[in-house]
């Protein structure tokens, strides 16, 4: 195994292990989850329930993909989609300087959103490009 | 016919296939998950259409109006006098209701009929002043302490009323500026949710001037004072209340409406 091929393997295993983190966090209080995402108002308010149900387990899933390397391009390639659009809503939120907690990692991680947690998010996105770049055996 | 061998397909569908399955059975775990826990009326279990929920009541927080507060409100002069009232009713002990100082009449519109319209060529209603109720001056009023929440809180038409009437609150206008000119409460400043959603930054720069905020809208089904109020509160004003009867209310009980553009 050549070093691009750790370094792959090693930025699907961190985003596993992120995404499960994040999932559970959320899995915790989805109604508190519910209310973050509805904060956010990018999606109609009918819609905020059903995206805070699916949402964590979707994370499960691909955070159990990446983790166990079962089908783990899959699962980066998830990972990539669900961090461009979390970016595109966290920069959203920030560019119309809405104030409150980022929802990201349930009410563990109660941070706001700013440019922090856009830096972080773009950091991710970039690890999850990098964990999808690594092919399977 | 013969099938094609699994070297010829292209490695790409194989991907989109298993994302497919694992987007699909998180979808289906999730929505299963929800559907055991409403089964087991679980209170974690989440409403499959969400709705905005309910607002708390400042009646139920504020207390009962006292007999004696509402009575100077009914029974408040209409002259307008040159300089502001302190509120002079007692509070009863039971109920959190005291005293604040009424701000000067500074941000009313205008009552002068000689005033000048400041209407654009394109709008054809001129500022018009309905009743004079509206040019009145503030009115010795008790006004009950409004609690910093962070939620908005929904005032019924009597509360609403005696803000208005004591100038204890600032007055929002959660509907379009065209809607606001052909008719509003008096005093009140347009502050479309639409412009705020664009611009989140006109609700962190609405001054209310160390008042409580109440919003309104068209009544009913009107959802835009609700919105308004959480956008409120979200850029950082404390004390926010939704006057649910809105305009058609406020009209339906014989109070003034006052025509015309912003100032």
């Amino acid at each position: 195994m050549n070093a691009w091929k750790a370094a792959g393997t090693f930025a699907q295993f961190a985003l596993g292990v992120l995404f499960l983190a994040a999932s559970l966090s959320k899995l915790g209080d989805l109604n508190d989850f519910a209310n973050q995402v509805n904060h956010y108002r990018l999606a109609p308010v009918a819609w905020v329930n059903l995206i805070a149900m699916v949402t964590p387990w979707v994370e499960l899933l691909t955070g159990l993909s990446l983790v166990l390397r079962v089908k783990p391009r899959a699962g980066a390639f998830v990972a990539l989609v669900m961090m461009i659009v979390f970016t595109i809503a966290v920069a959203a939120a920030w560019a119309r300087g809405l104030d409150f907690r980022c929802g990201c990692f349930g009410k563990a991680g109660a941070q706001s959103i700013g440019a922090k947690k856009f830096i972080e998010n773009v950091a991710l996105t970039l690890l999850a490009a990098g964990a999808f770049t690594r092919r399977e055996d | 016919m013969s099938e094609p061998s699994n070297e010829l397909k292209p490695r790409r569908s194989s991907l989109g296939r298993d994302v497919a399955v694992l987007v699909l059975a998180g979808i289906a775990l999730g929505l299963s998950f929800n559907a055991l826990q409403a089964f087991a009326h679980s209170p974690r279990a989440l409403s499959w259409i969400r709705h905005e929920p309910k607002l708390a009541s400042f009646e139920s927080l504020a207390g009962e109006l006292p007999p004696a507060a509402a009575e100077s409100v009914t029974s408040a002069p209409v002259e307008a006098t040159p300089e502001p009232v302190a509120t002079s009713a007692t509070p009863t002990p039971a109920n959190p209701a005291k005293p604040i100082p009424v701000p000067p009449p500074a941000t009313t519109p205008s009552s002068k009929p000689a005033a000048k319209p400041t209407v654009p060529a394109a709008t054809p209603a001129q500022p018009q002043i309905v009743t004079e109720e509206s040019v009145a001056a503030p009115v010795p009023v008790v006004l009950p302490v409004v609690p910093e929440t962070r939620e908005p809180l929904e005032v019924g038409l009597d509360f609403t009323k005696r803000f208005h009437a004591g100038r204890g609150a600032a007055f929002v206008d959660a509907r379009s500026a065209e809607e606001y000119a052909e008719g509003h409460i008096p005093g009140a400043v347009s502050l479309p949710f639409d412009d705020v959603y664009k611009k989140p930054e006109l609700a962190k720069a609405f001054d209310e001037k160390g008042l409580p905020i109440i919003v309104y809208c068209g009544g009913g089904d009107c959802d835009l004072a609700r919105t308004l109020a959480y956008a409120l509160i979200e850029a950082g004003h404390k004390r926010v209340l939704v006057f649910k009867d809105g305009l058609p209310g406020w009209a339906a009980a014989g109070h003034a409406v006052t025509k015309g553009v912003q100032p």
